[in-house]
């Protein structure tokens, strides 16, 4: 068994060798293949981390009854603070109510009506899991429900808005992906199967001399493995050409702070491997009998 | 050592074996004749079970071939030295690795698997060429790799397509001996030719075939 094994190892390494364009050319492809798909993933890293950027700014406001003393106000805003959903919260007091009057106006309620009829209220921050529309509308019916409080309100239509956008990214990634995912399969099993297809006699040799289909398989599947870890190792290089270029040409014009993806050449090498293997079986398949 | 008992294997309707009873025994050399069509090739597909047998038996060393499963084939493959017209050599392996490969297939060590190898070429007297690879050969030299590949295992059974097809007469009478040889070791040989004056001068039994059916016997 060990016997037979190593000879196959020695095998897989010495075909890669003796079919060194070949071998080229499967690698090159994965690399390709692994480019765009990383690239497509890149994108959609940063595009989510825009959007939770965005969204950490969403905020529920919300106004006292008018007539409230400062302590029940104060009381409520801590009751709303450890509802579900909230993360952190500022108290409006009547003075700060008066600040950001002035702030937003540029000029003093006090001024313009003789005293200041702003209600008590708070702002309070959501927590991430909960900054979508539908989450948002939940927690602010909640808190319409609880005495005292007279207005609570969010951004609806613009958080409407962003998580539209956001499903479509994800939904659109999710088609492109899968998309990639295909063509590379089928561009790498073709490429594999133009190879195998100039072996195909020695295949139906090794048949009629009694190998069995893994006998077979195995050499192939090891190529492809090799040819699969090239094809990453290449891919990585690319991409450090392209991020390199990208700084040097885009960086300077464009300030984006944009997120290299962790674990990418983690992803790469393991979606190189499963590329490959997954090329390798369907290529061979054709040429073995169930 | 094979066994027809009104073997019947086709490929459509109307083309293959029909019927064929024979048999051929321990450590004998026998001819399959008959014109290009006859059905020759398929008697040797079927033991070999490349082609299923649609009636009758067909016994090699007791074991019914029909019966044999589809995952055993390999295992069942292995027992059947094979020599082809057209030689059926690795072109990017030695002659060494090409005669080495059914070793290999059964999982022998390397040490067996060398001096096997080295004994058999210098049977076939291909001792100074064990480094080159087939492009290197004459048809002759090719088909004497073929055959110490067919007889490096000891088969029970050495089946021969046409090996003499693409060689002059003189390369094909040694060929011949080869295969005379390779009785010695108890295998039975069935070889396939439509070269009758070859096969005369050696006086050994034939088996003639026309359209699929037994002629002579």
């Amino acid at each position: 068994m060990i016997t037979k094994f190593l000879f196959l190892l020695s095998e897989s390494i010495r075909a890669l060798f003796r079919a060194k364009l070949h071998a080229v050319i499967s690698s090159i492809t994965i690399a390709i293949a692994l480019v765009i798909f990383s690239m497509a993933y890149f994108t959609y890293v940063n595009l989510l981390g825009y959007s939770y950027k965005f969204k950490s700014k969403y905020r529920i406001e919300v106004f006292f009854d008018s007539d409230m003393e400062t302590v029940n106000a104060q009381d409520l805003f801590n009751t709303i603070l450890i509802s579900d959903g909230i993360e952190q919260g500022e108290f409006i007091d009547k003075e700060k109510a008066a600040d950001l009057f002035r702030s937003y106006f540029d000029e003093d309620i006090i001024d313009i009506i003789g005293e200041n009829p702003l209600p008590m209220g708070g702002r309070y921050d959501i927590n991430t899991d909960y900054r979508n529309s539908g989450q948002m509308s939940k927690i602010v019916r909640d808190i319409r429900r609880m005495e005292g409080v007279d207005v609570a309100s969010f951004q609806q239509g613009v958080v409407s808005r962003v998580d539209s956008i956001v499903e479509n990214i994800l939904g659109i990634s999710m088609i492109l992906g899968i998309i990639i995912f295909i063509i590379s399969v089928i561009l790498i099993s073709n490429t594999i199967r133009l190879i195998i297809h100039a072996r195909q006699d020695a295949i139906e040799t090794m048949h009629l001399l009694g190998a069995t289909n893994s006998f077979i398989r195995f050499p192939f599947v090891i190529e492809g493995i090799i040819q699969g870890i090239i094809g990453a190792v290449l891919s990585l290089f690319i991409l450090y050409l392209l991020s390199s270029l990208q700084n040097y040409l885009l960086e300077p014009l464009v300030k984006l702070p944009l997120v290299e993806p962790s674990n990418l050449v983690l992803y790469n090498i393991v979606f190189g491997l499963v590329l490959a293997l997954i090329g390798s079986f369907r290529g061979i398949s054709k040429y073995l009998p169930g | 050592m094979i066994k027809f008992e009104n073997v019947t294997a086709t490929y459509t309707h109307n083309v293959g074996i029909f019927n064929l009873t024979f048999h051929i025994p321990k450590g004998e050399l026998i001819f399959l004749m008959g014109p290009t069509g006859a059905g020759k090739s398929t008697v040797l597909r079927t033991i070999y079970r490349d082609i299923p047998i649609s009636a009758g038996a067909l016994y090699i060393n007791g074991e019914n071939v029909g019966k044999v499963r589809r995952r055993h084939v390999p295992r069942f493959r292995r027992k059947i030295g094979m020599v082809f017209q057209d030689y059926r050599l690795i072109p990017d392996r030695t002659v060494f690795e090409n005669i080495a490969l059914p070793l290999h297939i059964e999982g022998m060590a390397k040490k067996i698997i060398k001096d096997k190898v080295h004994d058999i070429s210098g049977k076939v007297g291909l001792k100074n060429r064990i480094n080159n690879y087939p492009d290197q050969l004459s048809g002759g030299e090719k088909q004497r790799v073929s055959i110490a590949r067919a007889l490096v295992k000891k088969p029970l059974v050495i089946l021969a397509d046409e090996p003499t097809g693409n060689l002059d007469p003189n390369v094909s009478d040694e060929i011949l001996d080869l295969l005379e040889i390779a009785t010695d070791s108890g295998a039975s040989v069935l070889m396939s030719t439509h070269n009758f004056p070859l096969i005369q001068p050696r006086k050994k039994r034939f088996i003639e075939l026309n359209e699929g059916r037994l002629v002579t016997h």
